[in-house]
């Protein structure tokens, strides 16, 4: 039996995004954008498709006078990017 | 990795192969892995504060020169002024936070506290005893420091550090078996220079080297 690939998680820079975060507790706007080498108009757009997904939280804070945004991933994106794993190597499995 | 499917904009219509997503998650995950900020800062720091203490109570001790511990007395809030000014500004650049960072901060921060306990506690000991024997105490601070590195080492992954665990580890216990304190700070000199320095700066040129 297939199961649809989550649409939230399966484009290029959101997936890039869920997959950096599931790495480390948290990650402020600039090192996101830095790895993903995404705009940073493009790369706020796609952090808040997966905010109002639920996958992620988006927190902002001042740090000596300049804002600062931090991005970590919930307990439902761990839960997505686990189910969207396991789908592709199912897929991938029969592929073989 | 394909990185041309991270340039595209809008990011939400194109789509990619099973074997693309991957390939994208892996290098991804690996990226995020590889951004610890280890660069030896740290056992740099403390083993020039830890070699001069030993190695200078040696000579003072060797050479009969007064005040033979007052190096010791300054080790401590010396190092410890380093390590949080070097923490302010780590803190200051640091933009991401990994599980592992986190688990070393706070280990760093529980060994940091223990070890103050301990000079404190050794301190108080020697104000008010009234034994003319002294404790021979200083065994545990290496077999300590041998518990420091071992955890960084065997996280990071660096067995440099592992090894100068198990060498702080012996050095700590041999100088519960010699009785004279010059020999004690030779023993400690030579544990803190294999143990720390050497791979502090393994650290530091393989940081270089990355940077590159």
């Amino acid at each position: 039996m297939f199961k649809d690939l989550d649409p939230i998680l399966h484009t290029p820079l959101r997936l890039a995004i869920v997959s950096l975060l599931i790495s480390v507790k948290e990650a402020e706007f600039t090192f996101i954008k830095e790895k993903t080498n995404a705009t940073a108009g493009n790369l706020s757009v796609q952090l808040n498709k997966l905010k109002d997904a639920g996958y992620i939280e988006i927190s902002k804070q001042f740090k000596n006078n300049y804002p600062q945004t931090i991005c970590s991933i919930t307990l439902a994106g761990i839960k997505a990017f686990e189910e969207y794993v396991a789908n592709l190597q199912t897929y991938l499995r029969v592929k073989k | 990795m394909p990185e041309e499917l991270l340039y595209r904009e809008g990011g939400s219509g194109e789509k990619m192969t099973e074997a693309e997503s991957l390939a994208l998650i892996s290098q991804m995950i690996q990226s995020a892995r590889d951004e610890h900020h280890e660069n030896g800062r740290g056992w740099r720091t403390w083993g020039w504060i830890l070699f001069i203490a030993s190695a200078g109570t040696f000579l003072m001790l060797e050479y009969e020169v007064k005040g033979s511990y007052f190096l010791w007395n300054l080790a401590l809030p010396v190092g410890i002024f380093f390590m949080v000014l070097a923490g302010l500004r780590r803190k200051k650049i640091r933009k991401n936070l990994t599980y592992a960072q986190e688990l070393l901060d706070r280990i760093g921060l529980g060994f940091f506290a223990s070890l103050l306990a301990m000079v404190v506690g050794v301190n108080v000991f020697f104000i008010f005893s009234t034994s003319e024997d002294g404790i021979d105490f200083w065994g545990f601070f290496y077999i300590l420091y041998g518990f420091w590195m071992y955890i960084h080492g065997s996280a990071l992954k660096f067995r440099p550090l592992v090894y100068g665990a198990i060498l702080n580890w012996i050095a700590g216990i041999a100088m519960f078996g010699v009785p004279e304190m010059k020999y004690k700070m030779l023993i400690g000199a030579v544990a803190v220079l294999l143990g720390y320095l050497v791979p502090g700066y393994l650290l530091y040129f393989q940081s270089k080297r990355q940077k590159k």
